[in-house]
């Protein structure tokens, strides 16, 4: 990060614009973004071609919802368990098969959940699934439902505020207030209570995107997109459009959709987030169906935390780890495309003065 | 101002009476069967039922009795038979009090950390502060929540409110009071100081043209809110109460104060562009006066408009956080409730949180207000 002297000056000097993709690469924090959702997008590639080639002939251990693998690790048999990794008490240690172990001795058991090691890189989650397979296997949905939400949040956020501007009066009205309203009703939340009690049946991660993208697209970010076309339709453009006998949908279509997309890119990206976190909470409470996604394995680590008496680090810290820098990663993207979209805001305020002044700070996170 | 503020106070109401249509058309129409399915029951038992609750009759009818149930704050029944409010107004004052001081704590510290960030030419402070503050924004709440509460059970021993068994049990043992009344008494005189602040401020900003520095606030809280409790005589068990409730509130700044950092600094960047940032440093103030009174002032107006969109999602956080904690506010009310298909309490719940959001807004609409002659003076409906 440069210094925001520095910054204010080479903003104010550079008279002509950059491209836009050298707006976004010049910023580092959208570049660092962007390398983790490509990894993100390899993670989705190479499980399915980690199953066929290096694990083809293990599936049995490595299938991420029913394979089964418990390592053998060398514990000392002691009397009063002090460190479950290392130790166990004479009774397990002779359950486990060791019938004339004594304290003292070295045995070998079977473990699960499994630390780290050659052969599970990640460990095993209680289940004795491999934790670095799951963690694959969670990249696809959790891409499905980010990007499903981001789609059709953009999507009818654009259309709503594209008629707000364009036809005012009523229709704005009543759209502006259908926002209101919508934004009594947190998004994740109302997903969290769809997927726990009613659709958890049918709620799959393109079901559950595409319902997070309609709550959220009809409030949140129709209302942050609806300001900003207000301001646009204002502009002299868009007389000179009208006088030429630009009118309703066409006018919307052709002269305001344009300036609003950089806009509607980032409340997509922020959209992902959000979408991403809702799923991996209702996941992490366990009301969603498929088992294997990240949260999940936040809520395997956790439940089976009492009853097996150890957490599951590697299991918890991988699923938390996996959700958080993928929902990072967007909203560093969403930094970078709000340059894009700044660089376009910042031309006009020099001709404009006022009108689109917040613009920047108000579309921020 | 009154012109303005009557009109925000109107379209609230509006807003809040289209909600309520819009939760009972999802209840009463978009789902699928009606509270007796929740029930394994068929013919003659399933008819008399929804005989009983009324479900047969038009859903005129029943939007009519569910309208003025909800005026009268009755919201129905639970699915357990205690009525959906009286399970609310427990789980309430704890969800209150830990969103004002946490949200009021992570707004103070957020804005101070951004506008540090935003003046300084320390690259080294900057980029951390941004770092932390990202990191913070985008981590997975609930791996929060499980940090908190573990990392404070096994290493520094303390326990989050929870339930009754969680609160000092010698303290507790011989008092009249339950802890869900002496809570709403803090909640109480919380709100009250807030709203004397908030009076103070007004009319010694119109009337005395002086300005009441920021960090009076806090103080002021503290201090009234200790001298209060002390009237009352609740002053052992509010404070055992908000030991226990600590946590909740240490987890509610750490989620949130990302955003107000960011937030403001992205304000200041297009503040200390203007002229008249320049003219003050040109004419010798102090850098400190130059930042907090010139540049930093008017980005709090973007940082608000920004948190009325936001502020359903730190509710959501606190919930979250309430959940993962177990029993208690609201949080685990809903999940309970959710767990269960306990639709009434679910239903009732979300008109309370909606009802809050709106309340958090209409807060925001009279900060703007009292910040921005634009607005005190401006059209109305001229911006949202």
């Amino acid at each position: 990060m440069s210094d925001s002297a520095n910054r204010s000056v080479s903003r104010s000097v550079s008279r002509s614009q950059p491209g836009v993709v050298k707006t976004f690469l010049s910023n580092r924090l959208a570049l660092v973004g962007l390398i983790l959702i490509a990894l993100f997008a390899s993670m989705v590639l190479a499980h399915p071609l980690l199953m066929n080639t290096l694990w083809a002939d293990s599936v049995t251990i490595y299938n991420p919802v029913t394979g089964y693998d418990a390592p053998i690790i060398d514990m000392t048999v002691v009397e009063v368990v002090e460190d479950p990794t290392s130790e166990v008490s004479l009774i397990d240690a002779r359950l486990a098969g060791n019938w004339d172990a004594s304290v003292g001795d070295v045995v070998d058991i079977r473990v699960q959940p499994a630390p780290p090691s050659a052969d599970h890189w990640l460990g095993t989650d209680p289940f004795g699934r491999d934790v670095f397979s799951m963690l694959l296997n969670g990249a696809w949905p959790t891409f499905v439902v980010g990007l499903s939400a981001a789609l059709v949040s953009a999507l009818i956020g654009t259309l709503m505020a594209t008629a707000s501007a364009v036809f005012r009066g009523g229709v704005d009205r009543i759209l502006s207030r259908f926002s209101d309203v919508l934004l009594l009703l947190p998004a994740p939340l109302a997903m969290v209570i769809l997927g726990g009690g009613l659709f958890s049946d049918f709620l799959s991660p393109i079901v559950f995107g595409t319902i997070y993208g309609v709550i959220a697209g009809a409030s949140t970010v129709a209302i942050v997109l609806r300001s900003h076309a207000l301001s646009t339709v204002e502009r002299p453009f868009v007389d000179a459009a009208r006088v030429s006998g630009a009118r309703g949908w066409y006018l919307g279509r052709r002269h305001l959709m344009p300036h609003l997309v950089p806009l509607a890119a980032v409340s997509m990206v922020t959209a992902v987030v959000g979408a991403v976190v809702a799923h991996g909470f209702a996941s992490w409470l366990a009301f969603s169906d498929e088992m294997t996604n990240w949260g999940a394995m936040m809520f395997i680590a956790i439940g089976f935390a009492d009853l097996q008496g150890v957490v599951a680090w590697n299991v918890l810290i991988s699923g938390a780890a996996a959700i958080s820098l993928f929902c990072a990663a967007f909203y560093l993207v969403s930094l970078g495309l709000k340059d894009v979209a700044y660089r376009g805001a910042e031309a006009s305020r020099r001709k404009q003065g006022w009108a689109t002044r917040s613009s920047r700070s108000e579309t921020l996170v | 101002m009154a012109r303005y503020l009557g009109g925000r106070l109107v379209s609230g109401v509006v807003t809040l009476f289209l909600f309520v249509t819009f939760l009972f058309f999802v209840v009463a129409v978009v789902l699928p069967g009606d509270w007796t399915s929740q029930f394994i029951m068929t013919g003659d038992g399933r008819i008399s039922l929804q005989e009983a609750l009324g479900l047969d009759r038009p859903l005129w009818n029943q939007y009519v009795d569910w309208m003025s149930g909800i005026f009268t704050l009755d919201l129905g029944e639970s699915f357990t038979g205690v009525g959906v409010w009286e399970m609310i107004s427990g789980a309430l004052p704890s969800t209150l009090f830990v969103l004002v001081l946490g949200v009021g704590a992570a707004f103070l510290l957020g804005a101070w950390l951004g506008r540090l960030s935003a003046y300084s030419f320390k690259p080294p402070l900057t980029a951390s502060l941004t770092f932390v503050s990202i990191l913070f924004l985008t981590a997975f709440p609930p791996a929060i929540a499980v940090a908190i509460e573990r990392g404070g059970r096994n290493w520094l021993g303390f326990t989050a409110y929870n339930e009754v068994r969680h609160l000092n049990q010698e303290l507790w043992f011989e008092q009249v009071a339950s802890p869900v009344q002496v809570m709403w008494r803090m909640v109480f005189v919380l709100f009250a100081t807030g709203l004397a602040l908030v009076m103070i401020r007004l009319v010694s900003t119109r009337f005395l043209r002086r300005r009441v520095p920021g960090w009076v606030t806090p103080i002021v809280v503290v201090v009234v809110s200790l001298m209060a409790w002390r009237l009352m005589g609740i002053s052992d068990l509010a404070f055992d109460l908000s030991l226990a409730m600590l946590v909740l509130i240490a987890g509610v700044v750490i989620l949130t104060f990302g955003e107000v950092v960011l937030v403001t600094r992205a304000a200041m960047d297009d503040t200390l562009l203007e002229d008249y940032v320049m003219v003050a440093r040109a004419k010798g103030l102090p850098e400190r006066q130059v930042r907090d009174k010139y540049a930093a002032r008017p980005a709090l107006l973007p940082i608000l408009s920004r948190l009325v969109v936001t502020i359903p999602y730190f509710l959501t956080g606190l919930v979250i956080l309430e959940s993962v904690f177990g029993g208690g506010g609201m949080g685990s009310l809903i999940f309970n409730a959710v767990t269960d298909q306990d639709i009434p309490v679910v239903v009732g719940s979300l008109l309370v949180i909606g009802v809050l959001t709106l309340l958090l807004r209409l807060g925001l609409d009279l900060a703007q207000a009292s910040l921005d002659p634009r607005v005190r003076f401006g059209e109305p409906n001229d911006e949202r």
